[in-house]
Parts: C-alpha cells; structure tokens; sequence
C-alpha cells in the first residue's frame, strides 16, 4: 500500500471518534484509515502544526491527558517543506489567488511527492489540482 | 489449525510491524483521553479545515 496524506480533519475525527455514537462519516474514515494501514499514513508538517493547535487550544485536557494525544500526533511520519516545494506553494498561489495558506502547502506537497490527499476538504484541493486519494 | 496456518505465515496473514504495535497503544490512549473528556462533559469540536 502507498503511503496517503492524511488531512487534519480526518486525522483529528479518528482519533477523538465517539465509541459510543454511530456516526457514518467517522466510519468511513476508520474503515478508511485501517484499509490504508496506521504506517501508511502520513501527515505534512502542516497538518501536524494544526493538530498540535486543536490540542492546545482545547482548555479542558489535564496535565496528564494533553501528552498522552501529543504522543499520538508525534508517532505520525511528517514530511516537511523544503525549497522546491516552497517554491511550488508560490506558484499555486499566484495561479489560485484565493486559495488559503494551509491548502496550498499541502497541496504543493502532495503534488512534489506524488502521494494523494485523504480530506473531508475535496473541494479546496481540487481548485489547486492536488492529487486527491 | 488457523494458528498453525498463521505461523506458518498463511498469505492471508498481515504482517503487523513493531512500529504499528506502538502506534495502535497510542491510538488506543489518546481515544480514552476524549471518552474521559466526552464523561466530563466536553463537546469535542473538530478543526474546522
């Protein structure tokens, strides 16, 4: 199995799913996730940043509970920006003048690596042409 | 006779890697950190991207 971009919307639902609600979306991205296989998974150093800020924003984690989500988040493998797809991010950007700053680096990613994107957010990646799983 | 044919390693069989083993205990504690914040009376929200 190839290795998927997963989105933060998908990544966060796995994880913080309610066990004790049926939910059809959520089962998809669980069916989903599990077919693609855990280390399959990957995430852009963006979506990692954005999942540290929806874990850091929620005020009612202890002490002990916030580290224990972190630790999830840090076993995903991330891939990074470098030059070329800096440079990428920019030329999206002035193709699609309105597209937003997240969409466009991830997008630039998944277009340098050639790995498609998993997201709940189809319709922003599409405008931007990035590979979509 | 399914556990000899899995160690026998049937084509069936998923390899399961000592990363995924470590990732999965992670997974499974980070899910009870928001079915004890869901008990306490938090309403999770998603990130809105």
């Amino acid at each position: 199995m190839k290795k998927i971009i997963c989105d933060t919307g998908i990544i966060s639902r796995y994880i913080a799913r309610d066990m004790g609600v049926r939910d059809k979306q959520i089962e998809k991205i669980v069916a989903t996730i599990e077919n693609i296989g855990l280390t399959n998974i990957v995430i852009t150093i963006v979506n990692k940043i954005e999942l540290l800020n929806w874990i850091s924003s929620n005020p009612h984690f202890t002490k002990t509970e916030r580290p224990i989500v972190v630790k999830f988040i840090k076993d995903l493998t991330v891939i990074h920006i470098n030059e070329p797809i800096s440079k990428l991010t920019e030329v999206l950007s002035i193709k699609n003048i309105n597209s937003k700053p997240a969409d466009t680096f991830i997008s630039a990613i998944a277009k340098y690596h050639k790995i498609p994107i998993y997201t709940l957010n189809t319709k922003d990646f599409e405008i931007l042409k990035a590979p979509l799983f | 006779m399914e556990a000899k044919a899995k160690s026998l390693g049937s084509p069936s069989e998923k390899k399961v890697t000592a990363k995924e083993i470590e990732m999965r205990k992670d997974l499974e504690k980070a899910q009870k950190v928001f079915t004890n914040l869901r008990k306490r009376g938090v309403e999770i929200v998603y990130p809105t991207r």
